[in-house]
């Protein structure tokens, strides 16, 4: 057998040791650096939102509405349609009651179809988008939250800390 | 394009590469090829990976005494993998300061800090006081109980120094009592003058290893006498140590994640004020004599370890090739260890 010259297999040893521990040397800090990115963008986390139990449908007839406050403190308007929404599956809507313009507080009129808000005659439709006032020429419309009807009852779903 | 690149960089940064190729290829002994003598390299890993951690740290730290332990506790709690960069924080200074006292174990004990290299010994030491004070610098932001009462002991114990003690103290606080100014100053000593204090001395310290070269080491192995280059092998070697520091930190964070103590209360001394465990020796040491007295011979104590290249040189010169540093040195050793152990025993009841 031949023997083997004692400096050429330094050589391959010393290859394969840096093919070895460069990619994982790269892996290890790129792994790391990945971890120092979520610590810099704290914000970055999904949003901790729950389901919260609002009302019973049968309770709530087109052209109700009722208002809630959420755990983080939101008020929020919660009104019947009255319009069935193939898309959602109900004809439920839930928007903050915080006016986009000034912060004041919006409610809904039944009759008109619209949340109001006192201070400034701004008006929204059914939709949360405004009609009206100064909240109109802005182009604002009121925050929405998600509604889901399960049977009977009627969930909104809120963030959470 | 590449090559245009280069060649732009080239015309208004002139490099001597020829020079870089020869300094990165530096022949070195043969002996650096074994772990004990790598023990320099890994206290400068760990202090570049304390310098990135740290500086993570402080984007979400607050040196406000009203808001310091909160910030620390939401890095601890809420920010993601805030525990992660905290835990690796707080290890590898502890593992530094290991590494640092191992280091020069291996020094003194291969007589490595001889002519001509006793000024390197005296910036060593240097060093390694500075890795305490940020130790505790570091451990003080916290602002918990420990850290409280831990500066109030250390600024009274100050103040015990002759003359200058009262001044020294005050400088320390900010003024006659542990407050914000104090906790904005240690945030100043911890960040921005340790630091910087230790990296100019570490650049002499290397400067002086590099141009003083590594200590020839009385060796019959054959290995010891052959020589390698810098670059790339002791590179390689660095970053394999580099890379298990990572992994042992990581390790130590994993197992043994920072936690939080309670809040500091100016009004409330906890029953047991312990320090880090690199400074029990110290702490044993005042309890044996008086403030002044502990005060006085600790200076004395440091002073005659700074000093001992040069009265191992006197002795030398007097009495032929002396080798009583090495009894010396297991009779500092011991005694420091004892101190430690006496007190870590006392501490635990």
């Amino acid at each position: 057998m031949e023997k083997q010259n004692p400096d050429r297999r330094e050589t391959r040893r010393a290859f394969v040791s840096r093919l070895v521990m460069i990619p994982l040397l790269a892996a290890s800090y790129g792994f790391f650096a990945a971890l120092v990115v979520r610590f810099l963008y704290p914000g970055r986390r999904r949003k901790n939102s729950r389901p919260m139990f609002v009302a019973f449908a049968d309770k709530a007839p087109p052209g109700a509405s009722q208002a809630f406050t959420t755990p983080r403190g939101d008020r929020v308007i919660l009104t019947n349609t009255g319009q069935f929404d193939a898309g959602k599956g109900h004809g439920y809507t839930a928007f903050s009651s915080r006016c986009p313009h000034l912060g004041c507080k919006v409610h809904y009129d039944a009759k008109a179809k619209s949340f109001i808000c006192p201070c400034h005659q701004g008006v929204f439709d059914q939709g949360g988008v405004a009609v009206s006032g100064p909240p109109a020429q802005a182009g604002q419309s009121l925050s929405e939250y998600e509604v889901q009807l399960d049977g009977n009852s009627i969930y909104v779903m809120v963030e959470v800390s | 394009m590449l090559a245009g690149v280069v060649s732009w960089f080239k015309a208004r940064v002139p490099v001597d590469e020829e020079f870089l190729r020869h300094a990165g290829a530096e022949p070195v002994s043969g002996h650096l090829k074994r772990w004990w003598w790598c023990l320099g390299g890994t206290p400068l890993y760990l202090f570049l990976l304390q310098i990135f951690t740290g500086i993570m740290l402080t984007f979400y730290y607050t040196p406000d005494p009203d808001r310091a332990w909160e910030s620390v506790q939401r890095i601890t709690t809420e920010v993601p993998y805030g525990w992660y960069l905290r835990s690796m924080h707080k290890w590898a200074a502890n593992l530094m300061i290991v590494a640092v006292i191992l280091h020069m174990m291996r020094v003194f004990f291969t007589g490595a800090y001889r002519k001509p290299r006793e000024l390197n010994w005296v910036i060593g030491c240097v060093l390694l006081l500075l890795t305490l004070l940020l130790g505790f610098t570091g451990y003080s932001l916290i602002w918990e109980q420990l850290s409280y009462w831990g500066i109030t002991v250390a600024a009274n114990i100050l103040a015990a120094t002759p003359w200058i003690g009262d001044v020294a103290a005050d400088f320390l606080r900010g003024g006659p009592e542990v407050g914000g100014n104090t906790l904005t100053r240690f945030f100043v000593f911890h960040i921005g003058v340790l630091p910087t204090l230790l990296i100019a001395l570490l650049i002499a310290h290397l400067y002086l290893v590099r141009s003083l070269g590594v200590s020839k080491l009385e060796s019959d192995r054959p290995e010891d006498a052959k020589t390698f280059p810098f670059f790339p092998d002791h590179v390689l070697t660095e970053l394999a140590i580099a890379a298990f520091l990572m992994f042992l930190t990581t390790c130590l964070a994993l197992i043994f994640p920072v936690g939080m103590g309670e809040p500091a209360d100016p009004l409330v001394t906890p029953e047991h004020i312990k320090p880090e465990w690199y400074f029990f020796w110290a702490f044993r040491w005042l309890k044996l004599m008086s403030d002044t007295d502990a005060v006085v011979t600790q200076g004395l104590f440091i002073l005659f370890v700074m000093a001992w290249p040069f009265i191992d040189g006197w002795i030398r010169r007097r009495w032929k090739a002396s080798e009583i540093s090495v009894f010396i040195g297991v009779i500092v050793i011991l005694y420091l260890l004892g101190l430690t152990v006496w007190e870590a025993m006392y501490l635990m009841g």
